[in-house]
């Protein structure tokens, strides 16, 4: 069982209620659920779309076409056209699609049935309720997804009303005849969990006990949910002025003996980059979330892209050592979140935790006993008296002691300086201050998670990606069933594992997959090994690739002899 | 240098104090070593965050825990580390460029936000460590090395901007009077919240106007004033010519770090508390 579903509706319709209803009563019906959605900057009008993909095992693919769509507008058809294919199902109001679409089109008015029930409001939990029959929900199930959802019992009730009406809708009606083959899932401890709730949880996990932040799409969403958490776990979440003050707030934590982090994209993360250079300066940890949208300025607040992979790389002023990483999916987000604390605190270094808009919105049932939880270590000493905060080591990194906790006395500094912390301008002491930290670049390195590869011994072509592009292209990859094809999918962008360099090295086409203009991840690799790569596939429209999309241009690159 | 006792740094780069002969840096440092004695603070508990200037050094020429940050930055860092450790006495160090102009924002919010700091503004009126530019305090008509023909804009009234945001501690004073200005400090510190202490300090290499006998001549200490009156203290600090001096309002408040959640049941600093796994892994499995 395989199924996509496709809402299409203007901002304000409420269809993130269906999607959050969906996707709990399809999870607890042992079906595993991916969703994700794009959507407009703005808050009514406008057409956004969700897609709910449920199948009996576990695809995280973002799929192109619906078998069913939904149209909640009139401009819904124009925007999801392309969702279309002949198998698609379509269902809306009578006027919503043209003759084109007739054959494969079912009529009916959510609307109608929601102002019988005494306000409009219900259409989409009518809608709701009328998909939770097509595929066979028990009601028990679905009336429990609306108490979970709605905290007021009477609107709750009402809504199970409306529910109950889509029901009926459904069963008394032609469209009784679509029989979707329903199979589940192997039932197994699964939480249904976000993008930007597993960047939370793994900084809930790495003992991150601050986070400072500026409202910023589509970053703002870890800072929302971790607010809610203040009254359940250890952790301070507090909106600063601005990014410059959200940076510096997160290494005055991290000075404190705080883990602690920063959520923002790529504008707010412009702002913070002189935070980020004293905190390389100064030897503080520190870990940033950002979520990429297309850019420069503006760009497309709600929009995915992977352009800022530059920005991280090259950002600040100054050499010093950092870690990106980039997760490829829930599950590797929850680690690698745990990851980029552990290596910011161990080498009193900048990690970067780098994600888009797409897999922030991303959900799905998580396996939680694939959830990998790291031990955090202390890092952290009790200052002996004549404590030396920048005592020069082998490794390059010193025993960092913190005010508060020992009889030394603690002095960090953004000038260059001396052992003690004092400033310096002796020529000897700032060139060996500067090896000192760039050093901590090999332990950094010598850390390095390795990609994954998945594909034959030999290869002829080798597929490249990172981050949120994994899922999709693999299952682009296993659609095109190739013996001579490999994928090699990197979560840690810099420093680079070189075990990848075996594959690269191998393959005679090189072929990358990213959601930029200019093919960053390839300018690295081309910079880091001096290989270039033979083709780039990218799209850079604002949105994500689709694995029917991927499978079609992995095909043309392929044949290309 | 002996007035610092044990708050006289030991290390080897903080003998060569680089603060110019007759700065006024330097009694307003004993103010501050004084108070920390008068309040019977080791040098371990208390810190010192200050931005970019020759006010900034400070943290460089007396012996408390200290970190030399950024332009204008010291307010946010200043504010997470007392969160992550409400035991540290914290102090904000920066000059009138560094507090009023890069860090302007900061100023504003910490008002608002007010965490339980002390931030000490040098205010020498003028840029001392770029040697000379004009500050956002500078007198209008004062000629400086970017401003030839004359500084023309206005200059920032903090003290009076500071009441009228309701700031929770606002004082001022003149580090030519070093006991009223320990005195000041004493209160400022102990007091729970945000406590703006702006120390005119003057610069001898490069304000030729704003002198000693200048600050002499146009300050006075406030007397019998009531620094709960709000209106009073706005009244006081909106005085030009002479400039007054002591404490001007008082708000008591509920500083930043008393309505964080995490402190309303256990006062055990952040840096002390581990993770909360078996919590996660249950909130996880169960909730979602």
């Amino acid at each position: 069982m395989d199924y996509t579903i496709v809402l299409t509706a203007a901002a304000g319709q409420g269809v993130e209620t269906i999607e959050t209803l969906l996707s709990k009563a399809f999870k607890n019906s042992n079906f595993f659920v991916f969703s994700d959605k794009e959507y407009m900057s703005r808050v009514r009008g406008g057409v956004n779309s969700t897609t709910i993909r449920i199948s009996s095992k576990e695809n995280k693919g973002y799929k192109q076409f619906a078998n069913f769509l939904f149209l909640f507008t009139k401009q819904a058809l124009e925007h999801s056209k392309d969702r279309i294919s002949k198998d698609t199902v379509i269902f809306g109001e009578e006027d919503f699609v043209t003759n084109q679409y007739s054959s494969q089109f079912f009529a009916i008015d959510f609307l109608k049935t929601a102002k019988s029930l005494g306000s409009a409001v219900y259409a989409n939990t009518v809608a709701f309720g009328f998909i939770s029959a097509l595929f066979g929900i028990n009601t028990d199930i679905a009336h429990n997804a609306i108490k979970n959802h709605f905290a007021n019992t009477d609107v709750a009730q009402k809504n199970i009303d409306a529910c109950n009406e889509g029901y009926k809708l459904f069963k008394d009606s032609p469209y009784i005849k679509i029989k979707p083959k329903v199979e589940q899932i192997t039932p197994k401890k699964y939480a249904l969990l976000s993008g930007s709730q597993a960047i939370a949880f793994g900084a809930l996990s790495a003992n991150a006990k601050f986070l400072s932040f500026y409202p910023m799409s589509p970053s703002t969403d870890v800072a929302i949910f971790l607010a809610h958490q203040m009254d359940k776990f250890d952790i301070v979440v507090e909106q600063f002025e601005d990014e410059i003050a959200s940076v510096n707030a997160a290494i005055g934590a991290w000075f404190g003996g705080t883990r602690a982090f920063v959520t923002t994209s790529g504008g707010g993360y412009a702002l913070m980059e002189e935070g980020v250079s004293l905190a390389a300066m100064s030897e503080t940890p520190l870990v940033v979330h950002l979520a990429q949208r297309p850019a420069p300025a503006t760009g497309l607040p709600t929009r995915t892209s992977q352009s800022d992979l530059n920005l991280v790389l090259y950002s600040s002023h100054g050499d010093f050592p950092r870690a990106i990483f980039s997760p490829r999916n829930l599950e590797d987000a929850f680690f690698v979140t745990q990851k980029a604390f552990d290596i910011a605190d161990k080498y009193q270094c900048v990690s970067y935790i780098l994600t888009d808009q797409f897999f922030m919105s991303m959900i799905y049932n998580v396996d939680t006993s694939r959830l990998e939880f790291i031990e955090p270590q202390n890092y952290i000493i009790q200052t002996p008296t004549d404590y030396k905060r920048y005592e020069f080591t082998t490794t390059g990194v010193s025993k960092r002691g913190i005010p508060g906790f020992g009889s030394g006395i603690v002095v960090a500094n953004g000038n260059e300086h001396d052992e003690y912390g004092d400033i310096t301008e002796d020529e000897e002491l700032t060139k060996l201050m500067l090896e000192k930290r760039m050093q901590k670049l090999n332990g950094i390195k010598s850390e390095a998670l390795e990609p994954i590869y998945i594909g034959p011994e030999t290869l002829k072509n080798l597929v490249v990606c990172y981050g949120s592009l994994y899922e999709n292209t693999k299952e682009a990859l296993g659609l095109l069933d190739r013996n001579d094809t490999g994928l090699l999918s990197y979560s840690q962008l810099y420093p680079l594992n070189d075990k990848g360099l075996d594959y690269l090295t191998k393959a005679q086409n090189l072929i990358f997959v990213e959601q930029n203009f200019s093919g960053q991840f390839a300018q690295l690799i081309w910079r880091e090994y001096g290989i270039k790569t033979n083709r780039l596939i990218n799209k850079y429209t604002g949105r994500q690739f689709f694995v029917e999309e991927l499978k079609e241009l992995l095909q043309n690159a392929l044949e290309v002899k | 240098m002996s007035k610092l006792g044990e708050f006289e740094p030991q290390r080897p780069d903080s003998f060569d104090v680089s603060w110019c002969p007759g700065c006024g840096n330097f009694p307003l440092r004993d103010a501050l070593a004084l108070a920390f004695k008068k309040l019977e603070l080791k040098p371990t508990d208390i810190a010192i965050v200050s931005g970019i200037g020759q006010a900034a050094k400070i943290v460089h020429y007396i012996n408390t825990h200290g970190f030399h940050t950024l332009h204008g930055r010291a307010i946010p860092i200043a504010t997470a580390l007392k969160a992550a450790n409400p035991d540290l006495v914290v102090i904000a160090e920066g000059g009138d460029g560094d507090m009023y102009s890069e860090g302007g924002n900061h100023f504003l919010h910490g008002i608002r936000r007010n965490s339980n700091i002390t931030v000490i503004i040098h205010n020498n009126q003028i840029y001392g460590l770029t040697k000379g530019q004009g500050s956002p305090t500078t007198i209008i008509g004062q000629h400086t090395t970017t401003q030839p023909f004359g500084v023309f804009e206005e200059p920032l009234n903090a003290v009076a901007l500071a009441i009228t945001l309701n700031a929770s501690f606002v004082a001022r004073g003149y580090v030519g009077n070093v006991g009223h200005t320990t005195k000041i400090l004493v209160q400022a510190i102990t007091h729970k919240g945000f406590s703006i202490v702006e120390l005119f300090q003057p610069c001898v290499s490069f304000n030729k106007v704003n002198t000693y006998q200048w600050y002499s001549e146009h300050t006075y200490i406030m007397q019998n004033h009531n620094p709960k009156d709000k209106n009073q203290a706005l009244q006081k600090a909106l005085e030009n010519d002479p400039l007054p001096l002591g404490i001007f309002y008082i708000n008591e408040k509920i500083p930043f770090e008393e309505n964080l959640i995490c402190y309303k049941q256990d006062k055990a600093p952040l840096f002390k508390r581990t993770v909360q796994t078996d919590k996660i892994k249950r909130f996880i499995q169960d909730d979602f």
